[in-house]
Parts: C-alpha cells; sequence; structure tokens
C-alpha cells in the first residue's frame, strides 16, 4: 500500500469488496431474521424441522430406503442436479453509486466484479454440494455409484453450473427482449440439454466426469475473464445485481407485497394500442383500458389463471350435487375478485387525477367485468355440462350458459355491493 | 389577457388553512383568482406552500377548510404534475385514449388532436410504448400532452419546465399561449423565475405557508420597495 492511500477506509478494491460481501450478508440476515426473530419461530418450527430433518437423513444412510425411492430412475438424478445448477446465479456487487467515481477506474470496478465472480462461484459450489450429500445416499444405496463416480459427478455439476451460471448471465446483460430469450437455447437450454445427455451415457465412468469437470471448469473461468472484458453494460449490472441481491427479501415479503416490476418499454398483449372492444364508445374505451391493465399485469394474469385451474380440479373432482354450488360459489368468488381489480383501477393514481364519469363510469364497470369474466365462465360451463349431459348437448349449451352466466353476474354482484361505487 | 377574457372568472380559491395532519397547516389564507386567459404564477422557495396550495385546490388533502370554485362552462380542469403519473400497462396512446373517454370528447376528433399533439412534442414513434421506459422528458411530456388533450377551463401546471428540452419548452409555451387564446385560465407554480417573469400576467408570492406578495410584476416591485428590479431579485427579498 502506498503511503498516499494509508488511512484510507478502502484503499483498494480487495478491502471495497469485502465490505460490500459483508453488507451483503448483513442484509440477508437481517432479511431472514425478519421472519424467524420471533423465538416461538424457532422453537416450534426452525428447530424441531432441523431435527427431524436431521434424523430423516440418518435414516436414508443407515435404515431402509424409504418406497417411493424405488419409483426413481437414474435419469431424475440429472434432472434434479440440472435444477439444483440453475439455481445458481453470479452477484457482481455493483451499486448505482458507482457511476459516480468507480466507474472512470476500471481496475477498482474489474478488481470487484473479479471477486464478486469468484464469490459466486464459490457460493455455487458449496450450495450444490449440500445439495449433493442430500442425494447422495440414493446415488450409492439406489443405484450403486461408487465414490469415484460420486466425486466425479459433483466436479462435473458444479463446473456445469459455473459455465451456466456465466453464459447465462453474459447474455442477460447483454441482451434484452426477445432476443434475449431466443439465445437463452443456445447458452442455456440446449447446454443443459447435453449435461443431462453427458451424465446419463458416461453414469459409471469417473474418467468421463473428471475430465469434462475439468474442461468446464476451465471454460467457466474463460467466461469469467470475457466477463471482465465486457464494456457497456453498467446499468444493466446494477439492475441484475440489486434484483439478485433482493431475491431473497423478494421471496420472503412475496407474501404480503408485490415484487417490484421490471421496466418494460413495449407490451405482446394488445400491441400497437389495438381496442378490446369495436365500439369506440368511451364506456367501452374505459373498460378495454382496465381490461388491458388486467392482462398486462404478470401477477393477475397468473391469479385469474390459477384460479382457473383450481376451479378446473375443483369441478371436475365434485360430486353433480354439489357441482352446481361450487359452479355458482366459484362465480362469486371470481367476481368479487374482479370487482376489486376494478375498484383498484378506479383508485390508480393516473385514473384518479381524471374526473371520473358517474354516468357511463357504472356501463364502464359492468363492460370489463363481464368481458372478463367470459372465459371462465365459458371454461366453468363447459366441465360442468359436459360431466352430467350428452357431449353433442353439452357442446351447444356450453358457450350460452357461459355466455348468460358471465353476462348476468356482474349485475347481481353489483346489487350485493351498492353501497359501494362503480 | 384581453379585456373580454379577464371578466370571466374560471377558478376562485380561499384557502383558510390546509395541511398533512390534523392541527397542523401548512399553508394559511391564501386567496386568488384567475381569470379566463389569464396565467397566473404561483411562486415560492421549496417548502413555502406551493404544492400544498396546489393539492388543496384539488382536493387531494383531508385536512383542508377551503372553498375552491372552478367556474367555466365545462368544469373541466387538467392538472399537470411536477412528477409524472402514468399507469405501467397502459402505452402512451392508450393514457391518451382513457383520458379521452373519461373526459367524454368525440372519438374522432380526439384522434385528430391526439396526432396533432404526439407530432408537436416529437412523440409520435413512442405512442405505442409503455411510458415506464420513456426517458424523464418524455414522460414529462406526456404529462402536457394529456393536460392539453382535454381542452379545459383551468390548467393547473406544477414546475412544467423540469425535464423539457428547449423545444419542448417553446412548444409548451406556445400551445400554453392558444389555450389562453381560446380562454383557458393557467395557474402555474414554478420556479423559473426568468421565464416566469416574461409569461404571467400576475404573480402570487407564498412563503412560509402564507401569501407574502400578489400581483402584476409592477405590484410585486412597489411591495418589494426594489422598482425596475427583476422578479428574482423581488422574490429574494421577500422571501
Amino acid at each position: 500500500m502506498t503511503r498516499e492511500k494509508e488511512g484510507y477506509l478502502f484503499p483498494n478494491p480487495a478491502s471495497l469488496f469485502r465490505r460490500r460481501l459483508r453488507s451483503h450478508f448483513k442484509e440477508t440476515v437481517a432479511a431472514v431474521r425478519s421472519v424467524i426473530d420471533d423465538w416461538t419461530v424457532l422453537l416450534y418450527i426452525l428447530v424441531p424441522g432441523l431435527l427431524l430433518g436431521g434424523r430423516f437423513y440418518y435414516g436414508f444412510w443407515k435404515d431402509p430406503l424409504p418406497e417411493w425411492a424405488g419409483m426413481l430412475s437414474f435419469p431424475a438424478v440429472p434432472v434434479l442436479l440440472l435444477i439444483i445448477a440453475a439455481l445458481g446465479g453470479i452477484l457482481l456487487l455493483v451499486r448505482e453509486g458507482d457511476a459516480l467515481f468507480l466507474v472512470q477506474r476500471p481496475e477498482w470496478l474489474k478488481g470487484i466484479m473479479l471477486r464478486s465472480g469468484l464469490y459466486s462461484m464459490a457460493a455455487a459450489a458449496v450450495k450444490t454440494l449440500l445439495c449433493f450429500l442430500v442425494l447422495l445416499p440414493f446415488l450409492i444405496r439406489l443405484f450403486r455409484v461408487d465414490g469415484l463416480v460420486a466425486g466425479g459427478l459433483l466436479a462435473f455439476t458444479i463446473a456445469f453450473e459455473w459455465v451456466l451460471m456465466w453464459s447465462t448471465h453474459l447474455v442477460k446483460v447483454q441482451f434484452k427482449g426477445l432476443r434475449r430469450w431466443l439465445l437463452y437455447v443456445p447458452f442455456a437450454l440446449l447446454p443443459s440439454a447435453v449435461y443431462v445427455g453427458f451424465v446419463l451415457m458416461f453414469r459409471q465412468q469417473a474418467p468421463a466426469f473428471w475430465a469434462g469437470a475439468l474442461a468446464l471448469a476451465l471454460l467457466g473461468f474463460a467466461l469469467l475473464k470475457a466477463r471482465l472484458g465486457l464494456r457497456g453494460t453498467f446499468m444493466v449490472d446494477v439492475q441484475e445485481d440489486l434484483a439478485r441481491r433482493t431475491r431473497l427479501t423478494g421471496l420472503l415479503l412475496s407474501q404480503s407485497v408485490d415484487q417490484p416490476r421490471r421496466v418494460r418499454r413495449k407490451t405482446w398483449i394488445f400491441r400497437k394500442s389495438r381496442h378490446v372492444f369495436r365500439s369506440r364508445m368511451p364506456a367501452k374505451r374505459i373498460a378495454g383500458a382496465m381490461i388491458k391493465t388486467l392482462l398486462r399485469h404478470p401477477g393477475q394474469r397468473s391469479l385469474y389463471l390459477r384460479f382457473a385451474g383450481v376451479s378446473t380440479m375443483v369441478l371436475v373432482t365434485l360430486p353433480a350435487k354439489i357441482q352446481i354450488v361450487a359452479f355458482v360459489a366459484l362465480h362469486a368468488l371470481i367476481a368479487y375478485w374482479l370487482f376489486l381489480q376494478w375498484s383498484a383501477f378506479r383508485k390508480d393514481p393516473f385514473v384518479s387525477l381524471l374526473p371520473w364519469p358517474e354516468d357511463y363510469g357504472m356501463q364502464a364497470g359492468i363492460a370489463a367485468l363481464q368481458t372478463l369474466l367470459l372465459p371462465f365462465s365459458v371454461w366453468a360451463s363447459a366441465l360442468v355440462l359436459f360431466s352430467r349431459l350428452n357431449p353433442w348437448l353439452a357442446g351447444i349449451l356450453f358457450i350460452p350458459l357461459g355466455l348468460g352466466v358471465s353476462w348476468a353476474v356482474p349485475y347481481l354482484m353489483r346489487m350485493f355491493l351498492l353501497h359501494k361505487k362503480m | 389577457m384581453d379585456k373580454e377574457n379577464a371578466e370571466r372568472l374560471l377558478l376562485d380559491v380561499d384557502i383558510e388553512e390546509a395541511g398533512y395532519e390534523e392541527g397542523d397547516p401548512r399553508v394559511r389564507n391564501i386567496t386568488f383568482r384567475v381569470y379566463a386567459g389569464e396565467l397566473l404564477g404561483l411562486i415560492g422557495p421549496n417548502g413555502a406552500g406551493k404544492s400544498t396550495t396546489i393539492k388543496t385546490l384539488l382536493g387531494l388533502l383531508k385536512h383542508a377548510k377551503s372553498r375552491v370554485s372552478f367556474l367555466g362552462s365545462s368544469g373541466r380542469y387538467a392538472y399537470i404534475p411536477e412528477q409524472p403519473v402514468y399507469h405501467d400497462d397502459l402505452t402512451l396512446w392508450e393514457h391518451m385514449d382513457l383520458a379521452a373517454a373519461v373526459y367524454g370528447l368525440d372519438y374522432e376528433k380526439f384522434c385528430g388532436e391526439a396526432e396533432r399533439l404526439l407530432r408537436q412534442f416529437g412523440m409520435e414513434e413512442v405512442k405505442h410504448d409503455l411510458p415506464g421506459g420513456f426517458s424523464k422528458g418524455m414522460k414529462q411530456k406526456m404529462m402536457l400532452m394529456l393536460g392539453f388533450l382535454s381542452e379545459p377551463d383551468v390548467y393547473i401546471v406544477d414546475e412544467p419546465f423540469i425535464g423539457l428540452d428547449p423545444r419542448a419548452t417553446k412548444d409548451f409555451l406556445r400551445l400554453l399561449g392558444e389555450e389562453r387564446a381560446r380562454g383557458a385560465a393557467v395557474l402555474m407554480s414554478t420556479h423559473v423565475l426568468d421565464t416566469a417573469e416574461k409569461i404571467c400576467d400576475r404573480f402570487i408570492m407564498i412563503a412560509g405557508g402564507k401569501t407574502v406578495a400578489e400581483g402584476t410584476l409592477a405590484d410585486i416591485r412597489d411591495t418589494a420597495g426594489l422598482p425596475e428590479a427583476s422578479l428574482f431579485d423581488c422574490f429574494d427579498s421577500l422571501t
């Protein structure tokens, strides 16, 4: 350290990296503590859970393997390992504030990225090792894999994970939109298929695994070097890094808070601002706007589809008499949810700036609810009618029934919710 | 502002007190009127109460004792906020379409007017894009276009120049001039005093939640005791 740097808190990239890594650990611990800080969680859930898990793991080694283990075939092993490998990711520990000073000093930025990259690879290796240890009793006792082969498989998986992490990272920070997804095919999907194929082909050949591990490890380090040589990706690096660092917090808060959404420029649904309805009346255009906001919101769209999926299982498995009750109840549930979405749309910061038209505001709400309810109603009607009537009759009636139900339910909902404005 | 327009009162504001919490008013005794064709500049230092005043007359504050009257024939007013407000899942065109639908504008007329505004502000290429990906200036332009779309009686504009390039600033001032000629009243809050001095008919200067001066530039100079001084110098003296 030169004399001029003595006394500085962060005299070199290594010290700044260590500080940022410590901050990252502190944030992670704080996020976990927010969930298990309550001693009752520790006492009643975590500690017993760990003890039980430990007993099970001991049992996998010493006791007869469980019955379900007999249903596993060896191809499940590389698939499971692939899923574990795919969970790895690169953390570069770059910050938005680095744009002020650090970005002008490439040796500093590279120094932080290099150390962060190596840390990410080490963390991925530890994570994969721990998961591999859980699988190990099954590999050895069920699939008769010897120690050298198991070790080779572990090394090969870790090295493959490094390559996958870097190749997907390089695609992510350099491309966006459709191009990014298309490039995942040759840089993520194909290598994954090759990994599974390689493991299946050389399942008992330790030298193949070790040689493959060495080759992939060298490739991994080459990709790390390529990453350090990239230019012009700073803002994307910051964005991706923030997403990565807050993943755990996001997961812990996912039940109570919506995930912040990525900034998008284009939409795939109703591209070129196409109208939902043919009519250009104001009520229909307002309804169309609300429908688009729901369909374009990934969370809302997913919830609608998941509700439809669960409803399918409910309607298909229930006996005939209860099916009708369930049909009505499910419609009431989804209609109420759609009504809440309409209310949320009305209270949206942008919409609330506009003077809401009381006269045709309700017409717009009814039109939006009827349209959004229609796919669910037609599907649910088909499920109920095809299970109760002969196929020809059901085929004729399910669409009119769906149309009728989707038309009527919003009006009925409106009657029950008189005190709420539409 | 011509004589004919001057007689038509479009915005009458009388704020006794208003604030964000019970018992903690941020502004007191703010009273002003804006007439057809007039541009009233609402000026003051940071924290003076300009935004609180605007939120009060928009009815956004719970704790407010005020009387606000929009007296135009259509009753329509447009608020152009300082921070752009938009919906993440609607394109620029859809924002304009929704605003036009809510205002009850004729669809064909809306299409023509919207295309004209998009050309004027250089936003034609991005009309089918989501505003989340816009730059700060583009978002600001979007707010301005949405305001102009409805041809309201009253414009309430909060810091319109921030983020606008010189061409957009010129276009905005020209459009504002056209609206004033049409008879719209404008209340504009701004820190850009040299521009305000050139374009505003009258001013209301706020500091510490109270009115410290109001009237034309000559009136402000008299209040400040600085004849021939610029608005900036009067502002500096009075606040």
